[in-house]
């Protein structure tokens, strides 16, 4: 992994509430600005998966599907946008005040979720994945051209721009999920264009109907949540020969 | 009651990883799914099929035990069953027959793809048959007798080579073992543990880990790759006691190794090794060392390891002794494995290369009771054709989508007539296919780290109990 994006990123963490699911966390992003999370260690060591989420929702639409990758054997942090949940402060207040600013937040925004997660005693840093949720897909996509440890994607509902498509067109290595909902014809159709360009044999598409956008699909699609449970089980292991070894 | 688990009789292995198939099956309609309940018809094939890994404390991700812990899984299941992605069996069903079989029957099959499609119903709990009494502990077995491992702490990177350590075998008198589960502690760092038991020699000491310098370039890759791994022979040796962090060197030959051959190992889905189904075991003469091979791979997250090893045992002796071949040339006579490793050499991008076969005569007859192919992560498929003395060939096990993270034992009984071969074929895949090559611009040599590779054609034997095990095979 490279080191000097975490270096550069100021992640500092602060156990605030416990929760029945997980522990609410503060990553702190490069300007300073807190970001509020949910992490779900894993009761050993193993791989982190991050969970962005819609710009209609906040972090709360990915809490069974973080407690089902925590038991599943992962670490898991699910992150609230600026703007959105408990990162709303200062001028970040809402989304829609806020729109451009927060969308140009957002990488960074993503990369210090990712220096937090990376620096948990039980998070093995070289083995993380991503769920992104409509206007969280370009940046999971993103997040995965900038961090090689980023093994594998799950897309919900969204699209990306052309470097990011550039990187799926090229990236072989990177499975994707897609899913969506057929009615939901932009983000279907998004997802469809994704997956289709996928350099990696393995990537698949979950086309739903009458489920509605991004993660929540999972209150009419509740099985959902178990496919990507089960994807990240197939393409990102918590134990056996499938961890990339660290030799240096 | 609830129902007794009888070792060989539950197959374990509905952990989800979903796996490529090359049988599908099509979905029960809907006019089937109609009366299917989970407590009437699915949660009996949960319980022979997929419980022993999919309940708290195993490899499943997730618990099979109650309608409650499936019901969310019900469409995932239904995926991985109807593509037999679940549970994990690789042998093509064209060759061979085995009794550990995993795969599903077409029947079973339907009532879950069923269940599922009509609605996956609860039905009636009077209608469940008993739960299944798992053993405690996490134990797939019920251990007569249990060894815990000193804890090891494996390192977040940097190259660990295969180390040896001995024990006082845990039997205080002459003892046959019968069936052996290691537990790994730390399964993401666990490549491999195997042990064998010897009579204790004057120079081996106890509690001290022993293993060899290995020179390698900055990527790891072995810098004299001879196609063996660490046998006992001149070089440097590194040391360290147990418990103490420091390593020391010296010129010359390991004084913990193994003559026999690696008799019980752990492996990435390889739950345990039984005899018991058999009427077999291994005899263990009281005042025997306990030789255990250890092999971690650094992650990036440091880790400490604390395994256990689990036997069942009698002082009965059973009508047969096992006999296994692994190990390579030189290290483990007289069953030493005879391939031209060194000449393994895999070119970058090559997507289906083949390795060195090996050839195993056979000089007595011996019944053959299972096949465990192991190779690393370019490991693409593999072939055993047996050649009787008549000419006569057949082929024994064929593997078309080898999967290293599933080490599967693959379980026959074989009559193998004296004079007859063995031959064994694997081929590699070091393309960008392979979604685990961690380089395919690399060329891959012979090696024990998992980014070398590996073709060993692993094989076990039984033979009367009071049979010479010597002479029983000959590789070349």
């Amino acid at each position: 992994m490279n080191t000097r994006w975490l270096t550069s990123i100021l992640v500092l963490l602060y156990v605030t509430v416990p929760v029945a699911e997980g522990t609410d966390v503060t990553v702190k992003a490069a300007d300073g600005f807190a970001l509020k999370g949910t992490f779900h260690p894993s009761a050993q060591g193993a791989p982190g998966i991050l969970l962005l989420h819609q710009c209609n929702a906040d972090r709360r639409v990915y809490e069974h599907l973080a407690t089902m990758l925590n038991v599943a054997g992962y670490n898991v942090l699910a992150l609230d946008f600026r703007g959105f949940g408990g990162s709303r402060g200062g001028d970040y207040k809402n989304f829609a005040a806020s729109r451009q600013r927060i969308l140009d937040r957002m990488p960074g925004d993503v990369d210090a979720a990712l220096g937090f997660l990376t620096s948990q005693n039980t998070v093995n840093n070289r083995a993380l994945g991503v769920v992104g949720g409509s206007c969280g897909v370009s940046q999971a996509i993103h997040a995965a051209r900038r961090h090689p440890a980023i093994r594998t994607l799950v897309l919900l509902s969204g699209g990306t721009d052309a470097a990011g498509e550039a990187f799926i067109k090229g990236s072989a290595t990177i499975p994707i999920l897609g899913a969506a909902s057929e009615e939901d014809a932009e983000a279907a159709a998004a997802i469809r264009r994704i997956v289709g360009v996928s350099a990696n044999r393995e990537s698949r598409i979950e086309m739903l109907k009458g489920a509605g956008h991004a993660a929540s699909m999972f209150d009419k699609q509740p099985e959902l949540q178990a496919d990507i449970v089960i994807w990240f089980r197939s393409n990102l292991p918590p134990a056996g020969y499938g961890l990339p070894p660290a030799i240096r | 009651m609830g129902t007794k688990i009888f070792f060989a009789a539950v197959t374990c292995g509905v952990a989800l990883v979903l796996a490529p198939a090359w049988v599908a099956v099509p979905a029960a309609s809907q006019d089937s799914a109609r009366d299917v309940t989970f407590h009437k018809d699915v949660l009996p094939v949960l319980q022979r099929n997929c419980q022993s890994c999919h309940r708290p404390g195993q490899i499943g991700p997730f618990s099979m035990l109650t309608y409650k812990d499936t019901r969310p899984w019900a469409r995932a299941i239904k995926q991985a069953v109807v593509t037999r992605a679940m549970p994990p069996w690789y042998a093509n069903p064209s060759y061979g027959h085995f009794n550990n079989d995993r795969s599903l029957k077409r029947a079973e099959i339907e009532t879950i793809a069923g269940w599922v499609d009509g609605g996956a119903l609860e039905g009636n709990p009077s209608d469940a048959p008993s739960p299944v009494e798992w053993p405690a502990g996490g134990w797939q077995l019920n251990p007569d007798v249990s060894f815990d491992l000193p804890p090891y702490p494996v390192a977040a990177r940097g190259i660990v080579e295969w180390e040896r350590v001995a024990f006082p075998a845990p039997f205080k008198e002459d003892t046959w073992v019968t069936s052996v589960e290691i537990l790994p502690g730390a399964p993401a760092v666990v490549h491999h543990m195997c042990f064998g038991f010897q009579k204790h020699l004057e120079t081996t000491p106890y509690n001290v880990y022993q293993w060899m310098e290995v020179p390698r370039d900055e990527d790891g890759v072995m810098k004299n790759p001879d196609g063996t791994t660490t046998g006992p022979r001149d070089g440097i040796v590194l040391s360290r006691e147990v418990g103490s962090t420091e390593v020391k060197r010296r010129t010359g030959r390991p004084t913990v190794y193994y003559e026999g051959t690696n008799e019980f190992c752990y492996l990435p889905g390889l739950p345990y090794e039984d005899y018991r189904p058999v009427s077999a075991g291994v005899f263990v003469p009281a005042g025997s060392d306990m030789i255990v091979s250890l092999h971690y791979t650094s992650t990036g997250l440091a880790t400490v390891d604390r395994s256990r090893i689990g036997f069942t045992v009698t002082k009965t002796p059973p009508a047969k002794k096992f006999l296994p071949q692994d190990g390579a040339e030189g290290e483990n006579p007289p069953v030493g494995r005879r391939q031209a490793n060194a000449t393994l050499a895999i070119p970058p991008y090559a997507a289906n290369h083949p390795g060195p076969a090996a050839e195993v005569s056979f000089l007595k007859d011996v019944e053959l009771v299972w096949f465990r192919p192991h190779a690393h992560v370019r490991g693409k498929s593999v072939r055993y054709t047996l050649r009787y003395p008549d000419g006569r060939e057949e082929i024994v096990l064929d593997v078309p989508r080898y999967n290293f993270n599933w080490q599967l034992t693959y379980r026959t009984s074989l009559k193998v007539p004296r004079g007859s071969t063995m031959h064994v074929q694997f081929f590699y895949d070091n393309s960008t296919a392979n979604k685990y090559n961690p380089d395919p611009a690399k060329w891959v040599y012979y090696g024990g780290q998992s980014w070398e590779e590996m073709g060993t054609p692993n094989m076990g034997f039984l033979i009367d109990r009071d049979a010479d095990e010597h002479d029983v095979i000959r590789e070349r």
